[in-house]
């Protein structure tokens, strides 16, 4: 069964672009990854989602339900991590977990408590003293108190440090072994990669594939930058080069192990193998293996 | 009834500074009242020869060497302005400022209809404008029995009702303006009650402005025709309800589609 399925949909801000013709599904239990640079609507997409704007044409469903007709039906089974988390001013942390647990109609004071713990969120802050990070990690706890079948993220992770991304990661995983559904909005492929199972790829406002992430990473390539020598390995998989003095610099896409492989002999004085940004991957979906 | 008490919660602050304020000047008014008593014969007199200013004020129409008329007066138009400027901000900021601060992404990700929303916002408009009227009406008799004149209980309800019917009136209309706004407007709300309290001194003024009566809610809560006449205008009360009403509508139909933009 498909817990989210969008048909054509499509989002227009009056003269500008939204989403364009957008049809994606994502399957019950799914780790779905929603990729893509600013701007490419992986927001519009989730909003019409969630009800917050109305779709221009095209429709979208969740759990089977259409998104604008049985919304609060959605809503009520859904968790929600916005991009910018803003809460009440002068609230305090508890105030605005409980009050966030009173509009579910949901007394979830005991599973509220145990993710404020494991998130160490301070809960007698005034949410005005939150800091970015610590602001997310009280929309992720009322995101999950409720135990939703559907959690929806956008952009989550950002603000929050390694240590806690890690703790997030591994309750989202939690749920998601228990049954849930995860559709997270990155534009961190390493982040898609790590955790989810599925991705799609959005950019300009139109989905341009989904895969499996596996695919995707076979696909995706690695920047590499070579110190010490002036050209390139001599194996496949190689381009987008530029060579400098004392440096070389290339996009390579293939197994690791060859890669290495091939450069024991060179007088390497230092390397470093990062990911390329996400126009670089972007304009290797479009020009590359992948057509 | 979630989104009321969170509200009432929220803005307590506002109500009481309000309050206070206008409380506070209701008291300096009606206790200035009997040290200032004796010479106010002698302003009326003055007043009496300003022609069309006098009327602006209603003050052909009561008698303000009286406590009641004095009140009337000074402390009416105080009541009236104030509380019409309260009136029109809490109705402002209710909707427009969830979207202004960023909140309305999270309270509309909930599962909560648009409608209720509306509809509980609306009623915590009505609850604050009608502590904030208890309070100056309070205020208005505990002034009257420090200064120990006499008191007309029916005039004195009958106005402070007709206030209240005035300030949700305008409330309404600034609800139904903020639907459309994507930021709490604060000058919108304040430039608003006091044009329509201006477009009532016209009316008092000039008789070529008479029509704008049937617009300015001002008209007919003016504390000179309550005073004066005892009874309240049924008709424009009814048009300034059908106005309120009609903000009302308005302002469900246009949140229930608005887009909700980060």
């Amino acid at each position: 069964m498909n817990v989210i399925e969008t048909n054509g949909l499509t989002k227009y801000y009056g003269e500008s672009r939204g989403i364009i013709d957008l049809s994606l599904s994502v399957e019950q239990g799914d780790f779905f990854g929603f990729i893509g640079p600013n701007g490419s609507g992986k927001s519009t997409t989730i909003r019409s989602l969630l009800g917050l704007i109305t779709p221009t044409s095209g429709s979208a469903s969740i759990f089977g339900k259409d998104c604008v007709k049985d919304k609060l039906k959605i809503l009520s089974n859904v968790g929600y991590v916005p991009s910018e988390a803003m809460f009440y001013s002068g609230m305090r942390v508890d105030e605005i977990i409980a009050l966030s647990a009173k509009l579910y109609k949901k007394d979830c004071s005991k599973k509220a408590s145990e993710l404020c713990e494991r998130l160490s969120v301070d809960t007698k802050k005034k949410v005005d003293e939150l800091s970015l990070g610590n602001r997310r990690k009280v929309s992720i706890v009322c995101a999950m108190q409720h135990e939703p079948s559907l959690y929806v993220l956008d952009e989550a992770t950002s603000g929050l440090d390694p240590l806690m991304q890690n703790e997030f990661f591994s309750l989202l995983n939690e749920c998601n072994a228990a049954g849930a559904t995860v559709f997270l909005s990155s534009h961190v492929l390493s982040e898609i990669q790590r955790y989810c199972r599925h991705a799609g790829v959005v950019r300009e406002g139109k989905l341009i594939t989904v895969r499996t992430v596996e695919e995707i990473t076979k696909s995706s390539a690695k920047r590499v930058i070579l110190h010490g020598v002036a050209e390139t390995p001599k194996i496949e998989g190689i381009y987008d080069i530029t060579t400098n003095d004392d440096h070389v610099s290339f996009l390579y896409s293939g197994e690791m192990k060859r890669l290495i492989e091939s450069l024991v002999e060179l007088p390497i004085i230092d390397m470093t193998v990062t990911e390329p940004d996400l126009d670089e991957t972007f304009m290797h979906f479009y020009g590359g293996e992948i057509k | 009834m979630t989104i009321v008490k969170h509200e009432l919660k929220r803005n307590w602050k506002s109500l009481l500074i309000w309050s206070a304020i206008l409380g506070g000047m209701i008291f300096m008014f009606m206790l200035m009242f009997p040290a200032i008593k004796d010479q106010i014969g002698a302003m009326q007199e003055a007043y009496a020869n300003m022609g069309s200013f006098t009327a602006m004020f209603g003050m052909d129409k009561i008698n303000f060497t009286t406590a009641m008329g004095f009140y009337g007066i000074e402390a009416g138009a105080m009541i009236s302005l104030g509380g019409a400027m309260f009136a029109a901000l809490t109705g402002a900021g209710a909707l427009s400022k969830e979207e202004g601060n960023h909140t309305a992404e999270f309270l509309l990700t909930h599962p909560i209809s648009r409608k209720q929303i509306v509809a509980e916002k609306l009623i915590f408009v009505a609850l604050q404008v009608l502590c904030f009227n208890l309070f100056c009406f309070v205020c208005a008799l505990i002034s009257f029995g420090i200064i120990n004149e006499p008191l007309e209980m029916n005039k004195l309800l009958l106005f402070h009702f007709v206030q209240l019917i005035m300030q949700w009136e305008i409330a309404c209309i600034c609800l139904c303006v903020s639907a459309f706004q994507k930021k709490a407007n604060v000058g919108l709300g304040l430039g608003f009650s006091a044009i329509l309290y201006f477009m009532n001194l016209f009316v008092n003024a000039s008789e070529d402005a008479k029509f704008l009566k049937y617009i300015t809610p001002f008209n007919y809560s003016d504390a000179s025709e309550v005073f004066s006449t005892g009874h309240l205008d049924g008709v424009l009360i009814g048009i300034g309800c059908a106005i309120a009403v009609a903000g009302v509508v308005v302002a469900f139909v246009k949140y229930c589609k608005k887009d909700i933009n980060a």
